[in-house]
């Protein structure tokens, strides 16, 4: 029911916009907060492990059957990368069996490995950097989570002394001349088995 | 085998981010964040900055205050709460401190949806609103609230929220009157 005088709602509120995107920064910023202040935890997450754990049994493994010069691995000519990504919708282990993931992603990588299928798997640290073709380059180590915008499309995988060598090298890559966003991740465990 | 589910329920966010789950919390925020910083910015004016930090301050609060969430009302609404009372209580700072501002110059910001003027000059009369009447007017004319409920939010009686709305509504009204009658004149 209206009050006296009241001619009811304006007719230009229907044109107002219900929702508006935060700044692309602030989740960061307050994920970043309720870290710092403990009340979320910034877990060494299990896919982080689990690649650990994967890399150093498939790496074993590989070593392994190598010998065998496996039919598989003969035919093979051509390498793909799997790139697994663990987004809010993402399974966890649960609590009670935290290391299920690990179990199952190296048995199955350790199975692949044994049919000479594997080639690599590491982790990735936990200091990254995004490059962008405007030159900037931001810092997303305390903002694990973070992810570029766009379709993933490509990876290399270089090898420098350090990070800011690893950042020199990124700069140059032609996909951010062609507005391309990079982004940098220090492999810290894996190794390519050898041939 | 598929690893992926389905959007978790607000109550299911609620109980992971009270455990810590860091993965839940973003989940939450991007669900409910858009709503809240669009009432953000609207009870700071239009300052991008003082959105962002009320939006700050009502997450670090919220989430230690999760276990307080009683259900009874929906998780947007309970959040809403807190936003306005972050509000409330930087309104009281600022004024002891003089420093609150106005900001009338919405045409660059996220705002209005396209450029049509009667949107943007409502924007800016909302801005100019005293804090009630803007509160009660955002949350029942642009976010749906009941009386009961925005009585609830800003534990107010409804008959009060009801007498603010209307004359908030009354002030817009006459605001956006002006501009048009000096709009006329300017023609």
């Amino acid at each position: 029911m209206l009050q006296d005088g009241d001619e009811g709602p304006l007719p230009e509120v229907q044109g107002l916009v219900r929702e508006i995107s935060p700044p692309p920064d602030l989740e960061n910023r307050i994920v970043g907060e309720l870290n710092r202040r403990g009340y979320l935890k910034r877990k060494r997450t299990n896919m982080m492990t689990l690649f650990a754990v994967a890399a150093s049994m498939a790496t074993f493994a590989v070593g392994y059957t190598l010998g065998s010069r496996n039919e598989a691995v003969m035919d093979s000519t051509r390498e793909y990368a799997l790139l697994l990504y663990a987004g809010p919708d993402f399974v966890q282990a649960p609590a009670d069996d935290p290391d299920r993931h690990v179990r199952t992603y190296s048995a199955w990588g350790t199975d692949l490995a044994r049919r000479g299928l594997l080639t690599d798997a590491g982790e990735l640290g936990a200091d990254s950097w995004l490059l962008r073709e405007d030159g900037s380059t931001t810092d997303f180590s305390s903002a694990r989570g973070a992810q570029p915008e766009g379709e993933l499309t490509g990876f290399f995988l270089v090898r420098s002394r350090d990070a800011t060598q690893a950042l020199e090298i990124a700069r140059t890559h032609p996909h951010l001349r062609n507005r391309g966003t990079i982004a940098l991740r220090e492999i810290v465990t894996g190794q390519t088995p050898a041939r | 085998m598929t690893i992926q589910k389905t959007d978790a329920s607000d109550e299911q966010l609620v109980g992971s981010v009270m455990s810590g789950d860091e993965r839940a919390f973003r989940q939450m925020y991007r669900r409910h964040c858009p709503s809240l910083y669009a009432m953000a910015l609207r009870l700071s004016g239009g300052a991008e900055d003082d959105a962002d930090e009320l939006i700050q301050e009502t997450w670090i609060r919220a989430v230690p205050a999760l276990a307080g969430f009683r259900r009874q009302s929906a998780l947007r609404t309970w959040l809403t709460g807190i936003l306005i009372n972050c509000h409330r209580e930087r309104i009281r700072r600022e004024s002891r401190h003089n420093k609150v501002q106005l900001h009338e110059d919405v045409s660059d910001r996220q705002l209005v949806d396209s450029a049509i003027a009667d949107r943007l000059a409502l924007e800016t009369a909302v801005h100019a609103l005293p804090d009630g009447y803007r509160e009660v007017f955002l949350l029942h004319d642009v976010e749906g609230y009941a009386h009961h409920e925005i009585a609830q939010l800003l534990k107010i009686q409804p008959g009060t929220s009801k007498s603010q709305l209307s004359r908030a509504r009354r002030l817009l009204r006459q605001k956006l009157m002006d501009r048009d009658d000096s709009r006329g004149e300017a023609v």
